[in-house]
């Protein structure tokens, strides 16, 4: 090593630890050894490796020590490692002037560059393995042989962080092993224990200037999450702490009148990390409450994040009324929605909504933003899936530039635009979604070389999927979850006759009283459908709108003026029903007899209409039979006594179903005696014509 | 359930009981009669509640359709039309100066400010109709009870208790509870715990008793108009959920015990450590049933290219070269969803001490709450029952088997003499880890349920890997709860 080495640092080596000391205690709790070791690390210099579980800060710590020293963002190179870390990405890419005779690394892109002083691995262990072995090496040896140039290491310290404990991991991976090695000093970063003291402690650092009111606030709060911490099961990080600070203090701000009250707590659940509580949330947060329901606790300006009007279109004074007023009427069940929606514009921060297709996510977000003053070319809507990949993500390459440099157009990309949507994100790869994550903590991109900045100040990502499947899955996706503060499961509580009629009642706002008749028995005849069980099939918003609009749309096109069976059966066309495995026309049948006598008369009428028609029709034929040959009179004769005896049973099998039918209401009783009549005149016409 | 006797009606409130006049208007303007009553009248026949007159059918029906209450005025002159038309043609004359006809007027008004305060809100059903049938239970049994002399607060107080504890299970959890053995068998009669129960329930004793009468009172109108339904399980299908939680609702007024089971199983829910884990991972699988789109991980895989990647090469080779070299075009790949299930074990205390108060019940809650996330095919189930020793171990395959083993149980089954909890927790590990490889299930967790207060001598490192849950009921065991504490488990004593 070089004999400068250690005055690599623009701070004297005497003030490393006092400076890092205090920066890391102005903004962090039990910070003290932490900020010791960084700052043996700086003094030697020499590799550092923090771990522990996620959400404690650790690479916000070492990049507030490495400022504090007066480092500049330009002298910190950050790469988040991850499932998708390959190994062109970790030396910069390949050099796009070099691809056609060898494969060269684009080196003054990657954490090689001359200008960096100290480089912060994030999720190194995550990386697969074959990315890791050439890291090793480099470490070692201090140089990178770039096809045949040495680029040397000129970074100083490497800082890995990593949720994983390495002595879990270590055992049998030795490509691991031997990386770990090259990390000299190491520390877990974690709280001494999680109890309601600590949290107020953290709450008390980032809001100095709290009420009396806040004060208390604080202290239920981490009462709360204390409560509902489980040793290994489930422990509330800081991060989602201070989100649920966050979110429970604005809930009195959206109230209007800068107080919280019994419910507020509830909205804890909106936190990021909750989803994975499985058991009863709302009774757990109830008991560490105060008993008495009435309870009002008065907050004051310096309880809350930020007093101005925010960053967004409409100020934030004016979000609460305008997503509620505009969801609210066009949709059902959303009062979740509204809150989530509402505390992301009003902070604001990125939201995920998941849950089971069909319930209008994407249009319900598209709504809210459009209330907001955003126009259609203001938003950027964004489908990800499993064809995603990285060059799309960022608007694809820049191809006049191809031959030199890989660039990316990021005009096209969600970058510039301030409210973004992005649909299906979990389909994504692991690949497009690791610089997705790291963009959206960073809030910049780096184009080639010049950085890009993050306009976005909203990003809502709907998914059908279900993230705790994902997040077990690939760590990739969990850490790009943890980007999104705020998520919601979007699913009616219950699938219910009622709430469909509401459905159909918000959809069709202006339906004439017979119109809302047919939409109560469609209503019903869709409910039946449903599984009892929560985790059966339930007919979805968007099937249950489908089949209510392809229903009237065979009434229209077959020109009749009622609805029939069968134009209720078409439901089993509709987008989702192919899943479905029971008798569907049995069960219609039964609803309709239960609550929709209406339609099954009309349909019997309709019926009967048909074997009228159809009776004319074998007339006919006799009467044609009756000019011919012999013979060929008497198979003529034949086919329409065929059909006769077939006419014949349809109409028994109509009288039947009209028998069986019962009815109590009067007005209905005569609908059913006149259509009564109509078979019976039919049927004894038949018996005349024979 | 408790042998009911029969129980005696006022002479006065005969005719109220026997006939009906319903006491709320239909909604005229829209809905108008959307439910068909006849079939309302039919599937109550269908589950045995064909007894019921007429008008009772229709409130239940008017109250699911946005009906109202009807008012003093109208109930009086309701009241008098239909008595008069059961009346002889000279009474009726009398009639009309003795005013006999609107004598029960009172009691009919009574009735209906009685169903105002009931929440039928609270009884939800897939569609209106099972709603309507629920009502009709709910409504025959208010009025029978305002017949044997219930204050109707009470009443009103008491129904929606218990429409409040049921409207909330869920299909499965219903079907478990309608296994369980009458409280008679469950519950010996010289080891109730009166004291224990009122603590349980925040109650005193008074009161505690006295909510007890009510409810058995109201309870057994209730089933009296479920007529014998309760053998009918093999027709259970066409019950509908409403009424299937009516009936736990009637069984819960009955037997107080159930609401200790209801109350722990409650409690065991609150815990994220005693959900089952949510896991379920997509494996690569050459012979997997879903296919994907991944990333390429390696050259090698260049033949499962998605082909819009070879027309990338025909259109700029360059821009190929550059993706393949980064590896960023799709591969497809097969795969299968790991069906792994998690492996719970109970162990569960069957010493002559369980008989005492409600410790049964306690431990039903926490076997039904391990036996819902079978029926979820979520977890493989096994358990045992064990005093001085450890008895034959139970694997739950099929779910009717337990719901049998759980009809079958008697108080007289917990007999033991001892409880030794140290040779159940390490028979138990010994177990889980045979059972562990031969139901191919991972992530066990063994749950013991016991009322002993021994210590214990079983060290954690001996449960490695196994996450140890304690359910200590009505006693303390400070031993047991650090032991389960250690391995990350829930622990709850003196439940």
């Amino acid at each position: 090593m070089q004999s400068n080495d250690w005055a690599w640092l623009p701070t004297p080596r005497v003030e490393i630890l006092p400076v890092a000391r205090e920066a890391l205690a102005d903004k962090f709790v039990y910070s003290r050894e932490v900020a010791d070791l960084i700052s043996a690390a700086f003094y030697e210099p020499c590799n550092l490796l923090l771990w522990g579980p996620g959400g404690h800060g650790k690479s916000d710590m070492v990049l507030t020590a490495l400022k504090s020293l007066g480092l500049k963002d330009d002298e910190i190179f950050i790469q988040s490692f991850g499932e998708g870390m390959s190994e062109d990405r970790l030396w910069g890419g390949p050099d796009m002037a070099s691809l056609d005779t060898c494969l060269r690394y684009d080196t003054e892109r990657s954490f090689l560059a001359s200008q960096y002083k100290a480089v912060v691995f994030e999720e190194i262990f995550d990386a697969p393995a074959q990315s890791l072995l050439p890291l090793k090496d480099v470490l070692t040896r201090r140089v990178f042989m770039n096809g045949p140039d040495r680029v040397p290491l000129s970074a100083k310290v490497v800082i890995a962080c990593t949720n994983k404990d390495p002595r879990e991991f270590g055992d049998g991976n030795d490509a691991v092993q031997a990386l770990m090695e090259r990390f000299l000093l190491q520390k877990e970063v974690r709280w001494p224990s999680y109890e309601q003291k600590n949290y107020a402690e953290l709450f008390a650092k980032v809001r100095p200037d709290a009420t009396s009111g806040g004060r208390e606030l604080h202290r239920l709060l981490s009462a709360v999450i204390a409560g509902l911490n489980e040793t290994k099961t489930f422990v509330m990080s800081p991060r989602m702490a201070l989100q649920a600070l966050e979110v429970v203090s604005n809930t009195a701000k959206i109230r209007g009148d800068h107080c919280i009250v019994h419910d507020a707590f509830q909205s804890i659940r909106f936190v990021q990390g909750m989803q994975s509580y499985t058991a009863d949330l709302s009774r757990k947060i109830e008991r560490r409450l105060p008993k008495d329901e009435d309870f009002v606790i008065q907050l004051g300006s310096g309880d809350f994040s930020s007093q101005d009007e925010g960053p967004l279109k409409a100020p934030r004074s004016a979000i609460p009324d305008l997503t509620a007023a505009t969801l609210k009427t066009r949709f059902i069940h959303c009062d979740e929605i509204v809150q989530v929606l509402t505390h992301s514009f009003f902070q604001p921060c990125n939201v995920l909504l998941w849950g089971p297709g069909g319930h209008g996510k994407s249009e319900m977000v598209m709504a809210a933003l459009r209330s907001m003053g955003y126009s259609e070319e203001q938003i950027f809507l964004q489908s990800f899936g499993e064809g995603m990949s990285e060059d799309r993500l960022w608007g694809g390459p820049n191809i006049a530039k191809l031959d030199v440099c890989l660039e990316y157009d990021t005009a096209r990309s969600f970058l510039p635009y301030e409210v973004v949507v992005l649909e299906e994100i979990l389909d994504a790869s692991s690949q497009a979604l690791l610089p997705l994550k790291d963009v959206l903590t960073r809030r910049t991109f780096m184009n080639g070389s010049t950085p890009v900045e993050m306009k976005s100040k909203v990003i809502i990502a709907c998914t059908n999927k279900d993230p705790r499947q994902f997040a077990k899955d690939s760590d990739a996706v969990k850490a790009l979850l943890e980007r999104f503060p705020l998520q919601l499961e979007v699913r009616w509580p219950s699938y219910e006759q009622a709430d469909y009629e509401e459905l159909f009642r918000i959809a069709n706002p202006n339906a004439s009283s017979h119109k809302r008749k047919l939409h109560r028995i469609y209503a019903h005849v869709i409910a039946n459908l449903n599984d009892d069980r929560e985790t059966g099939f339930q007919v979805s918003p968007r099937i249950a709108l489908g089949g209510l609009r392809l229903a009237g749309n065979s009434v229209g096109r077959h020109g009749r003026k009622k609805m029939i069976v069968e134009d209720i059966l078409t439901i089993r066309n509709v987008q989702g029903m192919e899943s479905y495995k029971r008798d569907v026309e049995g069960l219609i049948r039964s609803a309709l007899l239960e609550g929709g006598v209406e339609v099954l008369l009309s349909d019997i009428d309709e019926r009967t209409e048909r074997l009228h028609g159809k009776m004319l029709d074998i007339n006919a034929i006799f009467e044609e039979a009756s000019g011919l040959e012999e013979d060929a009179r008497l198979e003529l004769n034949d086919r329409a006594i065929a059909e006769m005896l077939e006419l014949m049973s349809s109409i028994d099998a109509l009288k039947h179903e009209l028998e069986y039918l019962q009815v109590s209401d009067p007005k209905l009783q005569h609908w059913q005696k006149l259509s009564e009549e109509r078979v019976d005149e039919l049927a004894s016409e038949i018996e005349a014509g024979r | 359930m408790k042998p009911v006797e029969r129980i005696r009606i006022d002479r006065r409130y005969r005719d109220f009981v026997r006939f009906h006049t319903h006491v709320t208007y239909p909604e005229m303007s829209e809905r108008r009669e959307q439910i068909n009553s006849l079939e309302v009248v039919k599937k109550l026949d269908a589950i045995g509640m064909q007894h019921l007159p007429l008008p009772i059918i229709w409130d239940g029906v008017h109250l699911v359709d946005e009906g109202k209450l009807a008012g003093k005025n109208e109930i009086e002159r309701r009241t008098r039309l239909t008595y008069r038309m059961r009346m002889w043609k000279v009474w009726r004359l009398l009639d009309d100066f003795l005013q006999r006809s609107t004598r029960d007027a009172e009691l009919y008004f009574r009735l209906s400010l009685l169903l105002g305060g009931i929440d039928f809100d609270r009884i939800h059903g897939r569609t209106d109709i099972d709603r309507a049938i629920a009502n009709v239970a709910v409504i025959a049994t208010a009025k029978r009870s305002l017949a044997v002399g219930i204050p109707a607060e009470r009443i009103a107080e008491q129904i929606n208790w218990a429409l409040q504890e049921v409207g909330g299970l869920e299909s499965d959890e219903v079907e478990l509870l309608e296994c369980l053995p009458d409280e008679s068998k469950l519950k010996p009669a010289d080891k109730i715990d009166h004291s224990q129960m009122s603590v349980d329930r925040g109650v005193t004793a008074i009161q505690l008793v006295e909510n007890n009468d009510t409810r058995g009172k109201i309870a057994s109108l209730f089933s009296d108009c479920f007529g014998a339904k309760r053998e009918a399980a093999a027709e259970k299908e066409i019950h509908p959920l409403s009424v299937r939680r009516l009936n736990v609702a009637s069984r819960l007024l009955a037997e107080p015990s159930m609401e200790a089971l209801l109350r722990i199983s409650r409690v065991a829910n609150e815990y994220v450590a005693f959900q089952p884990r949510f896991e379920k991972k997509m494996l690569p699988a050459a012979d997997g049933d879903q296919t994907r789109m991944r990333m390429m991980a390696s050259y090698d895989e260049l033949p499962r290219m998605a082909p819009a990647a070879w027309a990338v090469k025909v259109a700029s080779a360059k821009y190929f070269r550059y993706r393949l070299a980064t590896k960023s075009f799709m591969v497809r790949e097969k795969v299968k969803r790991s069906d792994k299930k998690q492996l719970f074990y109970a162990m569960l205390d069957r010493s002559k001490s369980m008989q005492q108060g409600e410790r049964i019940y306690k431990l039903l809650a926490i076997l039904m709450n391990r036996l819902r996330a079978v029926m979820r095919r979520e977890a493989v189930l096994g358990y045992s029952f064990f005093d001085s020793s450890v008895h034959e171990q139970v694997m739950v395959q099929d779910i009717t088997e337990a719901q049998d083993e759980i009809r079958r149980l008697e108080y007289d089954f917990f007999m033991g003499d001892d409880t030794d909890i140290n040779l159940a927790l390490r028979e138990g590990i010994k177990r889980i880890r045979k059972v562990v490889d031969d139901v191919d299930a991972e992530r066990p967790e063994l749950i013991v349920v016991t009322d002993g207060d021994h210590g214990i001598n079983v060290k954690p490192k001996e449960l490695k890997g196994i996450m140890l849950h304690v359910f200590i009921v009505e006693e303390k065991n400070n031993d047991l709860i650090q032991l389960a504490k250690k391995t990350g488990g829930v622990a709850l004593q003196g439940l």
